[in-house]
């Protein structure tokens, strides 16, 4: 069994990725545009990690913002305006996946178009992505990506952290051995 | 970590923002606030309650409640909810009543007229839906004058009655072709908006675990009352529980199947089934059924209505505001195998940010693995690591985490992960004791050599229904008779193993991972190369 190599840290905001994500102020947005603009290009590269096609993840991270946007008033008065935006996110794409897995009972192969499915060989990041199950991806992304821990991560997706463990783990691994054996 | 996060974030950077982000998400907010007066205003029908409800006592049974016969795995919330009525109802349309249950649109019309109390509603479907085949398909259904009554007494101000939004699924689950009637197999509802949705995390026939706390990011508008409750199925009968629904900030939580479930059939094979009140043991047998959500501005309605078996009707001039319901398979808690003697059945393991302490020697294993609880007196998170297996959180406070470290000696440490210097310093050991023989080795014993995969799989790929040792047994390739297969590792492990033993060798292991979906998918597999054992591919 590979080592877990998970954040110890459960932080209450993605880490922000370097150079060139704004930092998470500790004071809250004042209006709902400066939020959208502090927050959308890194939803926007979560959501297109986790779906597989940047035209799902744009539509997704719009769907989440506008939900924002209605409540605005009450969620910029939350702790983690950040984590709701996430979670939110994440529950439209469950939503969709699961509409989608319904679909495909009876529409066997055929699967939305996945990017990193019909990556180039010579990329094996984005081939290794594409081996893995759209809860494998988010709880990498969720976890490694943007820092979260497992118990944070499993309350944006609605599962157990141990559940956040094992996909992240299952998603370590698979990527490992896409690597490997690209490498190889 | 930053190996993976820097991989993540070159891929992820290839989806680049535009420009104008803002100003489209501003438009299409525009836009869907136009296409919802719109499609309100032109799509609108108006169902005549007197006139439906003639026809629909066709298919219910004479106490005003859902008819209840039959077993079996079938999925569905609405007009049937056992196959034996549902063909029953195909019969019926087949010898040329009750035409309206081939048509999806109709029944999706007279599921919210009759079940939600609607009166003014537009049905509208997605571009392309194919309504010939099985399904599944899903309407959405929004209110052109929302059902919202005079303020209560007592009560002061506007209460939230904005236009609602129902979505409903439906397949043809008995004859699926375009003579096959249509079922209500899903509901989700929206309130205010679309955005504010009120969802089950399972799916139509996904197992439920009795006591299993339900999250859904819902927030419960003002002046409304929200109730949830779930139904056992019985062969004689139905038995609904209601559970108090906790808002919590942005999402609300109750507890499913926490009762247990009595049926008492005559020779007749009429009776009744009752579960028994809150407080209760959890569910003793498995058992097929659904669960629900409901708000609504009616007390008395919200306070205990079942919306598919409840004996009453729903009140005349009553309406619920957005319901979410779906069929499950509840399932009691697996029984814990005593725990040994001598070990506790958690072990107590403390860090203080320097070093670790194993405050219990030994532990005993448990059903689904070893269980550990953390306790860290620093002032910072944690890792906890385990030598050759993995790590895990060790937040300040208590944790407790769950692993399927096989019977004998753990060597584990906490520490601060920004600060490690790569040194094996500060490990402390824990022994594992596994006095009734709970875990069964998965180590090969091959005499010569081994073979292994990891099967890819497309997205919303499905897997055996069943236990996964079944699943195997039946299955697998290049079992001999004589074979044992049986679980590897632990019996309720997160991830299931099950291994096939050859004259007193373990020849071949498989693991399995849940596809989401109740069913299962292998994940990995070992075997001895001259062992000729594998697993058919999953078609």
């Amino acid at each position: 069994m590979d080592r877990m190599n998970e954040p110890g840290s459960a932080v209450s905001e993605p880490v922000t990725a370097p150079t060139t994500e704004p930092a998470p102020t500790a004071e809250p947005p004042v209006t709902f545009e400066a939020f959208f603009q502090a927050e959308h290009a890194r939803l926007l590269r979560a959501l297109f990690l986790v779906t597989g096609n940047e035209q799902e993840a744009e539509e997704l991270m719009q769907d989440a913002f506008l939900a924002v946007w209605e409540r605005w008033d009450r969620v910029r008065e939350m702790e983690r305006p950040t984590g709701y935006l996430y979670r939110t996110a994440m529950n439209a794409f469950r939503s969709r996946v699961r509409r989608a897995a319904r679909a495909a009972k009876r529409l066997v192969g055929c699967a939305e178009e996945d990017e990193f499915a019909r990556a180039d060989q010579r990329d094996a990041v984005a081939r290794g992505l594409g081996t893995l199950t759209p809860r494998q991806r988010a709880a990498l992304v969720l976890t490694e990506l943007l820092g979260y821990g497992s118990e944070e991560a499993g309350e944006i997706l609605g599962v157990k952290a141990v559940t956040v463990r094992v996909l992240a783990s299952q998603g370590r691994t698979a990527m490992k051995e896409k690597l490997e054996r690209s490498d190889g | 970590m930053g190996e993976y996060r820097s991989m993540l974030e070159r891929v992820g950077g290839r989806a680049k923002p535009a420009d104008d982000a803002f100003d489209r998400l501003e438009r299409l907010r525009q836009r869907r606030q136009r296409n919802r007066r719109i499609a309100t205003a032109v799509f609108a029908f108006v169902i005549a309650i007197s006139g439906s409800f003639a026809a629909f006592e066709a298919f219910r049974g004479s106490n005003g409640s859902a008819a209840i016969r039959g077993t079996g795995p079938f999925y569905a919330l609405w007009p049937e909810l056992t196959l034996a009525d549902a063909q029953q109802s195909q019969a019926a349309v087949d010898g040329g009543a009750g035409a309206w249950r081939l048509d999806a649109r109709t029944t999706t019309g007279r599921f919210v007229a009759l079940t939600l109390g609607w009166s003014d509603f537009a049905v509208t479907m997605p571009d392309g839906t194919n309504l010939d085949g099985p399904g599944p398909v899903t309407l959405d259904v929004s209110t052109l004058a929302p059902p919202c009554p005079s303020p209560l007494p007592g009560t002061e101000g506007p209460m939230n009655c904005g236009p609602q939004w129902e979505t409903v699924t439906l397949e043809r689950l008995v004859r699926q072709d375009a003579t096959g009637i249509w079922s209500v197999t899903d509901v989700e509802g929206a309130f205010p908006s679309s955005d504010n949705v009120l969802s089950f995390p399972f799916a139509p026939g996904d197992t439920v675990v009795s006591g299993q706390e339900v999250s859904i990011p819902f927030v419960v508008p003002d002046g409304l009352t929200a109730v949830a409750g779930y139904t056992y199925i019985g062969k004689c009968g139905s038995s609904t529980a209601f559970e108090n629904v906790k808002q919590d900030n942005s999402e609300i939580l109750f507890r499913v199947a926490g009762s247990t479930f009595k049926e008492s059939c005559t020779s007749n094979g009429s009776g009744g089934s009752s579960s028994s009140g809150p407080g209760r043991a959890d569910l003793n047998v498995a058992i097929d059924g659904y669960v629900f959500v409901l708000a609504s501005h009616d007390l008395d309605l919200a306070s205990g209505w079942d919306p598919f078996t409840g004996g009453e009707p729903l009140p005349r001039d009553t309406s619920v505001v957005a319901l979410a319901a779906v069929p499950v398979h509840f399932v009691p808690v697996p029984s814990p195998t005593p725990a040994a003697a001598a070990a506790p059945d958690v072990a107590e393991v403390a860090c203080d940010g320097t070093t670790t302490q194993v405050l219990t020697p030994e532990v005993a294993a448990q059903p689904d693995g070893v269980h550990i609880r953390v306790t860290n007196t620093s002032s910072q998170d944690l890792s906890l690591e385990f030598r050759d297996f993995g790590g895990d959180n060790a937040p300040v406070g208590k944790n407790e985490v769950v692993w399927p470290f096989p019977p004998g000696t753990v060597e584990l440490r906490c520490m601060d992960p920004y600060l490690d210097n790569g040194t094996p310093d500060g490990y402390v050991t824990l022994e594992v004791v596994d006095q009734n023989g709970i875990y069964h080795p998965l180590a090969l014993e091959c005499a010569d050599g081994a073979v292994g995969g990891s099967p890819s799989y497309a997205e919303g790929a499905r897997g055996w229904e069943g236990d996964p040792v079944d699943i195997v047994r039946e299955h697998g390739i290049g079992l001999l008779p004589s074979d044992d297969v049986s679980y590897a590792g632990y019996p309720k492990q997160q991830q299931p193993q099950v291994r096939v033993v050859r004259e007193g060798a373990v020849v071949g292991v498989f693991e399995f991972f849940d596809d989401g979906h109740g069913g299962w998918l292998m994940g990995s597999y070992q075997a001895c190369g001259d062992a000729g054992v594998g697993l058919a591919a999953r078609r």
